[in-house]
């Protein structure tokens, strides 16, 4: 099959299109064709280096495709139906996966990243994490949504337990993360402030149901925030970039509210040294209810 | 895998939808990178094999 693949950490340079073996489907796996793989951020830190990525490796975390065919274990899976993969990989037999948050299993990784993901035509995968998608989702639609709408789902839902009512600060409103966020927190009944770097950008948040919009090249995030909040602050801000946007972010909180993260993309080595930056500041005001990582993504 | 069919449930009934920002051929990664890394984007950047 097909894929693009690279043999050493660089630029988009080292992205090789290349023949590679096709995988072998175990019995208990699913074999799918690859209709659509969605980028993530991720992705560029792999290409970059990140710790743990083994060579030559393919990337991709978001795949929409059909099923080609099941292995002789597998039920409840028909060759030809239409799927997303689930983003993740876990052990599947731990009490945190049984549960159901298998975010929390202690081999917990997401798809692409310590193995091979689905930037090529076929992946064996384990049927837990095949989802049928109906027919009314395009491919391209189905692999934009696993990572980041599992991610902003997870942020301020599972983390920040947002409110109807509320007030909530996206940064980057036309991320992936921002898209999905955007969208949830308005589905939460809650009040949104997306930013953006450009016009276009800050009109599509808007359509996607912002209710103010900043732009963060151009106005200074928490002042903004302050005018449109009666000097208040917001009660979440979903904060991703990191170190490019982390002091506005804070200091948009309303005393009390909650910051959550993931991501970094602005700096990955600032997710690394927010803790002993950041926290000794964050307690000694005693203002923030909660300062919550959420990992690279849930 | 709750919280994901939780969202995924929002997806399909059409509450939320997911954003494509652009299409490239697999073959045309290293574009589709540099496109996500000048944060050019508004959604989702996507590869077709």
């Amino acid at each position: 099959m097909k894929a693009i693949r690279y043999h050493e950490f660089g630029g988009p340079e080292v992205l090789k299109y290349e023949d590679v073996a096709d995988p072998a489907l175990r019995k208990d796996q699913a074999l799918i064709r690859v209709k659509a793989c969605a980028l993530n951020h991720l992705d560029l830190w792999c290409r970059k280096g990140l710790p743990g990525v083994k060579l030559p490796h393919i990337n991709g975390s978001d795949v929409a495709g059909d099923v080609v065919e099941v292995g002789e274990y597998v039920t409840g899976l028909k060759a030809g139906e239409r799927v997303l993969l689930a983003p993740m990989v876990f052990c599947n037999r731990c009490a945190e996966c049984t549960a159901g948050r298998q975010n929390m299993c202690r081999d917990y990784s997401v798809l692409g990243y310590l193995n091979d993901g689905g930037n090529c035509e076929l992946l064996a995968i384990s049927p837990v994490n095949v989802i049928p998608v109906p027919q009314e989702l395009t491919y391209d639609e189905a692999a934009s949504v696993p990572l980041v709408f599992l991610t902003a789902w997870h942020m301020l839902h599972g983390r920040a337990r947002v409110k109807a009512g509320e007030v909530v600060l996206v940064l980057a409103g036309g991320s992936g993360v921002g898209v999905a966020a955007i969208q949830i927190a308005k589905l939460a009944g809650a009040t949104v402030i997306a930013t953006a770097g450009s016009e276009a950008k800050l009109d599509q948040s808007r359509e996607l149901g912002a209710d103010f919009t900043i732009n963060h090249y151009q106005q200074k995030i928490s002042d903004e925030v302050k005018k449109i909040t009666g000097k208040r602050g917001v009660d979440i801000v979903i904060e991703h970039v990191g170190q490019a946007t982390f002091e506005e972010s804070m200091k948009s909180l309303r005393p009390g509210g909650t910051l959550v993260t993931c991501g970094a993309s602005s700096s990955v080595a600032s997710s690394r040294c927010w803790a002993p930056t950041w926290a000794p500041w964050a307690n000694c005001t005693r203002c923030w209810r909660t300062f919550s990582p959420a990992g690279l993504s849930r | 895998m709750g919280e994901l069919h939780e969202v995924l449930a929002h997806v399909f009934s059409g509450r939320l939808k997911p954003v494509v920002d652009k299409t490239y051929p697999l073959r045309e990664a290293r574009a589709a990178h540099e496109r996500l890394e000048n944060k050019e984007q508004f959604g989702k950047v996507v590869l077709n094999p």
